[in-house]
């Protein structure tokens, strides 16, 4: 057993500010690590001490092993935890952090090899009785015409996977064999471009699947700590949108069963740490193995707010050889939470990221209300990173309120200066096909592809004169009543007011 | 990569009288007092009734607006040419884009001028800026002189687009 003293943060944005302020509420001491682009990033005033790791492309600071670790070093840290992104899963960091005489708060960097590689990671849910997705499976493939061939027997449609990816990345789907050696191509392109290993396999594409996953901790000694279920049905191009905890309409049977294969992967593999065994829910009932992500999830707060865990503590607690407290394995769900995910994304234009400066930020309040941010009024939003701002998470007695105090919050939600995915992801949460969880993980594609566009909308005299004000006034009178001289400030720098030719 | 897009233009124009802000906009005959601005919180009234406005600038000049759990970003009115815009069809009526004096008036009311020609010239930080004429108009109404002091919002001049050849737009 060992106590942390201090730990070293090795992320950024909405996941660094939730870790240190974690962390710091379980006595320890924190080191927060910035790149060039970030000095002026909030997770930095929330950490006892902030080390620059070097300029604003990620694999030259949030990416780069021996400058995080020597930061770890200068300043006295004793652990790090690397959030989730980044180097969250990469099994040389945490190779490299335990080589340093470091803890690495996550998995063994075998965990996370074995089951980084959806290939493997799928052998041995095989091995545990989960089943999987009917696929081509060998190593990854880069050679179109077999994949073309193995694309007969699966049948179509057909997922086009990278076998090392994650988050969408690398992926295809294919309704017809014909159109396989083009997409085998553009997502082994992907692939390669993004985790440096092109090879890709085949998976049998379930059409209005659901995503369900499990929450489990491990403390490496072969026992597990499972603590519910998750649906993260809807997405966007792959990626989570909302998520919600217990999952809404699911059999209980069903849902044991999740768990129960969760339990027996975690418990087989030795698997030490937090992490999230993905599950797809077919539209006939059956669920199949996806992959597990050897790291805290995005999404975790929603488990937290239900099963009324602190996922930060326990991982804490795993690192220092505590394991966790044994009352915790008969933890009941309580209630219903829902997460909504502050993209700085366009979704009316297919959710492309946005970027500019956020001149305004306001986050809502009240009961059954958490807000993890990740930036504040006059950051900037940059192309370097993932548009993730922030997440907001609401938590009521059920689903209804839930999702009722979710609107709320998410009317109270304002962020100027980019597009967001607030406004979709309220009018969304008030829809009935929502309400009455018809929505699968290509829920939000097909409606985005069948949307009308938009009515014009500047049309609103009362829109129209606030404005007005805004692009005339700008700042405030001095003198803050009535009109008589004004100071100059944001506001001008931005108008279009130029010298005479 | 997209950069934010303005799902609106603005119409409306403001100008100063008695000591408040008004605001007229297209469509409602009655203007839109400003009861307090503290940015970036807005109260504005209209016939009886009080909204809160959060108001934030944008890129290019847009203004971002969140009211009523909505969120909208407002382009700039197009200001080559007219400061204001329409407050009825073929009514022009421009305002000083920001505080200045008048420099110049070059034009006289019942003049017949061409859409882009210069009609007064403004200065404001030591810059000078011409209020130009929108389309082919005459001008109906000069409400400033030489020397003046221009708040943002005060009409300056007013023109009504003049029949016959086209306008430049």
């Amino acid at each position: 057993m060992t106590n942390l003293k201090r730990v070293l943060v090795a992320n950024r944005g909405e996941i660094a500010l939730r870790l240190l302020r974690g962390l710091q509420a379980l006595g320890k001491e924190t080191v927060a690590v910035y790149s060039e682009a970030d000095a002026a990033a909030p997770h930095l005033r929330a950490a006892h001490q902030a080390i620059c790791v070097g300029p604003p492309p990620p694999g030259e600071s949030y990416l780069k092993i021996d400058a995080l670790i020597a930061a770890a070093q200068a300043s006295g840290a004793d652990a790090i935890h690397p959030g989730y992104g980044f180097l969250s899963e990469n099994a040389d960091f945490a190779a490299a952090v335990e080589a340093a005489g470091l803890t690495f708060i996550g998995p063994t960097a075998t965990s996370i090899r074995e089951m980084g590689d959806k290939t493997t990671a799928g052998e041995i849910a095989r091995a545990a009785g989960i089943p999987t997705v009917p696929a081509h499976q060998p190593d990854g493939e880069v050679d179109a015409a077999k994949l073309q061939a193995a694309a007969k027997e699966i049948g179509v449609p057909v997922l086009v996977k990278a076998a090392a990816g994650g988050g969408g990345k690398g992926m295809r789907i294919a309704h017809s064999i014909a159109e396989i050696p083009d997409l085998v191509e553009a997502a082994s392109r992907e692939a390669q471009n993004a985790f440096g290993d092109g090879r890709v396999f085949l998976e049998r594409y379930l059409e209005n699947a659901r995503h369900v996953e499990v929450q489990v901790v491990g403390d490496g000694a072969g026992h597990a700590l499972v603590l519910g279920a998750r649906d993260c049905s809807t997405q966007r191009r792959h990626q989570k949108l909302i998520e919600e905890c217990p999952p809404p309409q699911l059999p209980t049977a069903t849902h044991d069963a999740m768990l129960a294969a969760a339990r027996s992967l975690v418990e087989r593999s030795n698997y030490r740490g937090a992490g999230t065994v993905e599950f797809i829910l077919a539209n006939d009932g059956a669920f199949y193995f996806l992959e597990v992500n050897t790291r805290l999830q995005v999404e975790h707060p929603v488990t937290e707010c239900v099963y009324g865990v602190d996922l930060l503590e326990l991982q804490v607690s795993v690192a220092e050889g505590r394991g966790w407290p044994k009352e915790l394995e008969q933890r009941q769900p309580q209630g219903h939470a829902v997460e909504v995910r502050v993209y700085a994304e366009n979704p009316a234009a297919g959710f492309l990221p946005s970027t500019g400066t956020l001149t305004e930020v306001v986050w809502p309040q009240g009961p059954g209300v958490r807000v993890d941010a990740g930036v504040e009024r006059g950051n900037e939003v940059s192309i370097y990173y993932d548009p993730l701002l922030a997440k907001i998470i609401t938590y009521g007695e059920d689903r209804d309120r839930a999702l009722d105090r979710m609107e709320q919050a998410l009317a109270e939600t304002f962020l100027a200066g980019v597009e967001t995915s607030v406004q979709f992801c309220r009018e969304l949460i008030a829809h009935e096909d929502f309400r009455a969880t018809r929505v699968h993980t290509t829920y939000v594609a097909e409606k985005l592809e069948n949307a009308a566009p938009a009515p014009p909308r500047d049309d609103d005299p009362w829109w129209q004169a606030a404005a007005c004000v805004g692009w005339n006034l700008g700042q405030p009178d001095a003198s803050g009543s009535g009109p008589s001289t004004r100071q100059p400030g944001a506001w001008d720098t931005l108008r279009d007011w130029r010298a005479t030719p | 990569m997209t950069t934010p897009s303005p799902t609106g233009r603005t119409k409306a124009t403001m100008q100063q009288r008695d000591g408040s802000y008004w605001v007229s906009a297209p469509g409602v005959e009655e203007p839109f007092r400003v009861v307090a601005w503290t940015p970036p919180r807005l109260l504005l009234e209209h016939a009886g009734e009080v909204r809160a406005f959060t108001v934030a600038p944008g890129a290019d000049g847009a203004v971002w607006l969140h009211h009523d759990g909505e969120t909208r970003c407002i382009a700039k009115p197009d200001r080559r040419g007219a400061a204001g815009a329409a407050a009825h069809e073929g009514h022009d009526d421009l305002s000083a884009p920001m505080p200045g004096k008048v420099l110049e008036v070059l034009v006289a009311e019942g003049d017949t001028v061409e859409a882009g020609q210069r009609l007064v010239v403004i200065e404001a930080m030591k810059m000078e800026n011409p209020l130009r004429a929108p389309h082919h108009s005459i001008v109906t109404k000069i409400h400033v002189g030489v020397g003046d002091a221009v708040a943002p919002g005060d009409s300056i001049i007013e023109l009504d687009q003049a029949p016959a050849e086209a306008s430049a737009d």
